[in-house]
Formats: structure tokens, C-alpha cells, sequence
């Protein structure tokens, strides 16, 4: 059970994330406009950013605190969160080893990245760059994954080969995407406005609504 | 010993990074000969070789040293070690990586300085005095670098708040070299650097919590 207590961040003056309030077992689906906060609750679900105010329970422990709940959680976001000066292969070792992990190759297979792991990371496309992330977050066989714009840069075999892994996978999971079709699987979704929980149901039509109302709003407010 | 294996882990990595980049090396190399350079052309370096020699070291180890605690800022791969490992084990790490790093630049400005100021003096007791007044200085550049990569002015922020966070051990480190040049080594100095190292050190551990 994963949940979050009356979580607010702040970045200086400004609000990231205000008072919201979530708890899943399966699944959630984090939507909202950019600027909304998904990023930042993501980490904050992850532990590796720590609220300014409430609580967040991973299964019964708080991550921000807890280096064994974080270590059971993948993470994947927009950024790759990988060092550009070492191979991939590197990478994924060093991981490996912080992580305790000794058997990963198979995610060099799945994801197709046998023919890169001499490469330097910062010679790979972004889309190979977004394959190396996810082999990260999955190679730890992960209780909770965090997908946070998971499909961003990936090409279409990339994707594929994505939501593969995400079929396969039997965890709980927070996944976030501008794709409304991606998140249709989820058992729960979450709206977000400018930090704030709008919505939060099973309904996909409902959160669907609510964040096509916000799209309309904005724009009223542009014009 | 899952955490000493975590430690040399992250160690082997800052080091590899430090030297495929050599972005904070070369700027090292560059200003301790280009100031040892200038010095030597212009003053009595031989009667103030040790404010120097220390001084040198101090600023190219803020070059070479906040690279790698800034590095994980820029490119997000703190929060990628955060999710794995604990505040305290970073920041060990970090410091241990500063103080190798600073060593390496100590075996480089020693031979250096010791031929531009014409020294005579003992080489190998002042090699090792320096790598002494090492353990200080990393230490403090480890506790102050995640602060300055939040800092509007990076360059600017970290020599002035490590100034006074330094200081106490400038001196006895002078006089550790100064000794060292007359082939004397300085135990009260040496202990008073080590056991300064050691408050920085558990002050690093006790607020990476909240630095990192």
C-alpha cells in the first residue's frame, strides 16, 4: 500500500505540490498539465525528494528515511539520471552493485542493448539514453516502479519493448504521461492542477474530463 | 562490509569521472602552476614558500574538488545515489574521492613549487606534510560543495564560506611545512590537522541529511 498524507513542496516562494492527499495499491496514474507537480510527487513517492510538510508510507515505511524501501523502488523520469562520462555498461554495473544486484543481464537483452554497452553515454541517442534508465529501473526488480514521462524520446521499438515490461510487470506502480491512452490500464487516477489533487477515482472518463476542463480554463485564461 | 563495498564503489566512480573529464583537474594544474609561476618571478619564494605552497593547494583543490559533488547536482545523479544509498554513506564517499583527488594535485604542486622556488630543503617530508594539510581541505570542500551548488555564483561562494571553515588549520599547516623544510616534522601540527579533519568530517556525516 502506498500512501501520501497532506504532502506540500515548496521551491522558494512558490508551490510545487499542496496538500494532496493519495493512496493506491496497484496502480495510479499521476495527469496533469506541465508545471503541475506530477515530477516532484513522483520523487517525493520515491523518497528521493522529501516533502516540505506531510507523510508519504511505502509499504509501511517512509522512503525519504528508509534507504530499504527506496531500494525497492525504480524509478524512471525524464532525465535518464546516468553518468554521461561512463559506458552504459558502466552504468548498469554500478548501479548493479549499489543496488546489491548481480544478475542483470537480461535487461541489456530486453531492451536491446547489447551493441551499446561499450558506448559512452553521452555518445547515445536520447532515445537509447531513455533505454538505459529504464534497464536501471527495472534491473532491480522493483516492488514500486515510478514512471514518470517513460515513453519521452523512446522510439517505436523502444516502446514496444516498454510496454512489454510494464505488461509484465507484477508491482505496484505510479505512472505519469502527457498520452492519456498509456495510463488507461491504471486502477486509480490522480488529477493534478498547479499542485492540487482535482481528481482522484477509478473513473479514467472522470479524470479524463477534469483534465480536458483544466485544458479549457487555461486557455480561456491565455486568451 | 556491504557498506565498504559501497564506498569503494562510489570512490572507483568519482575518480574514473574525474579523470575521462578532467574538467576540474586541468583548471587545477593551470592555476597552481600559473600562480606558482607568478610568485616565484616575484617575491622571496623561498622565505614564503609554505603560505603559498598551502594556499595554492587550498584554491586549485576548490576547482578540482567541487566538480564532483556540483557534477551530481547538474546532471540529477544525486537523486540516482540518494534512491540507493543513505545521506551519510555519500557523503564518506564524496570526501574520501576529495581527498584523493587532492593528494593527486599535492603530488603535482609539490614538485612544482619545490622547482620554481628553488627549494633545497627535505622534498619527501614536505611531500608528506602537504598530503597532511590534504585531509583538512578536502573534508571542508566535501561539507561545502552541495551548499554552493544551489549558490547563484558557484565560483564565488565556495572560497568565501570556505575561508572561515579553513582557517584554524591554515596556520598549523604552514608550520608543518615550514618544519618540514628544515627536516622536522611537526606531530602537534599534524595532529591538530587530523583531528580537525575529524570534527569536519563528523559535521560533513551529522548534517549530510540535510546537505544532500
Amino acid at each position: 500500500m502506498i500512501v501520501c498524507e497532506s504532502i506540500s513542496k515548496r521551491f522558494g516562494d512558490s508551490f510545487a505540490l499542496r496538500n494532496v492527499s493519495l493512496s493506491f495499491e496497484k496502480s495510479i496514474a499521476i495527469l496533469g498539465y506541465n508545471g503541475a507537480g506530477k515530477s516532484t510527487l513522483a520523487k517525493i513517492i520515491a523518497g528521493i525528494t522529501k516533502p516540505t510538510q506531510g507523510k508519504v508510507s511505502v509499504f509501511g515505511k517512509d522512503p525519504s528515511k528508509d534507504v530499504s524501501t527506496r531500494k525497492k523502488i525504480g524509478i524512471v523520469t525524464h532525465n535518464p539520471m546516468v553518468y554521461k562520462e561512463l559506458s552504459v555498461e558502466e552504468n548498469l554495473r554500478f548501479f548493479a552493485k549499489l543496488y546489491g544486484i548481480k544478475d542483470w543481464g537480461w535487461v541489456v537483452e530486453e531492451l536491446k542493448l547489447r551493441d551499446k554497452l561499450n558506448r559512452k553515454v553521452f555518445e547515445l541517442s536520447r532515445g537509447y539514453l531513455q533505454r538505459v534508465a529504464v534497464a536501471k529501473a527495472f534491473m532491480i526488480k522493483p516492488k514500486l516502479l515510478v514512471l514518470d514521462e517513460p515513453f519521452s524520446a523512446l522510439d517505436l521499438e523502444g516502446k514496444e519493448i516498454l510496454w512489454a515490461m510494464i505488461k509484465d510487470y507484477e508491482g505496484s506502480m505510479v505512472f505519469s504521461s502527457h498520452n492519456l491512452n498509456d495510463v488507461k490500464f491504471c486502477e486509480k487516477f490522480g488529477v493534478l492542477e498547479k499542485g492540487e489533487i482535482v481528481y482522484l477515482g477509478k473513473d479514467y472518463d472522470e479524470a479524463i474530463k477534469v483534465l480536458r476542463g483544466i485544458g479549457e480554463e487555461g486557455s480561456k485564461d491565455r486568451d | 562490509m556491504r557498506r565498504s563495498r559501497f564506498f569503494v564503489e562510489l570512490v572507483k566512480k568519482d575518480l574514473k569521472i574525474e579523470i575521462r573529464s578532467k574538467a576540474g583537474l586541468n583548471n587545477a594544474i593551470l592555476f597552481a602552476f600559473a600562480t606558482a609561476f607568478l610568485f616565484s618571478l616575484s617575491i622571496d619564494a623561498e622565505k614564503f614558500f609554505a603560505p603559498i605552497l598551502v594556499l595554492v593547494t587550498l584554491f586549485s583543490s576548490i576547482l578540482a574538488c567541487s566538480a564532483t559533488v556540483i557534477r551530481e547536482y547538474e546532471f540529477e545523479t544525486m537523486e540516482a545515489l540518494r534512491a540507493s544509498l543513505s545521506p551519510e554513506e555519500i557523503m564518506i564517499s564524496k570526501i574520501f574521492s576529495n581527498f584523493l583527488i587532492v593528494l593527486f594535485l599535492v603530488f603535482i604542486v609539490t614538485p612544482i613549487c619545490y622547482a620554481l622556488f628553488n627549494l633545497k630543503g627535505n622534498f619527501a617530508l614536505l611531500l608528506l606534510s602537504l598530503s597532511i594539510v590534504a585531509f583538512p581541505i578536502s573534508s571542508a570542500v566535501t561539507l561545502l560543495s552541495p551548499i554552493s551548488a544551489f549558490a547563484k555564483v558557484k565560483e564565488a561562494f565556495l572560497p568565501a564560506m570556505l575561508f572561515p571553515i579553513i582557517f584554524p588549520s591554515i596556520l598549523p599547516g604552514i608550520k608543518l611545512l615550514n618544519l618540514a623544510y628544515n627536516n622536522v616534522f611537526d606531530t602537534l601540527s599534524a595532529v591538530f590537522l587530523l583531528s580537525y579533519t575529524g570534527v569536519i568530517a563528523t559535521l560533513s556525516l551529522m548534517l549530510s541529511e540535510h546537505l544532500l
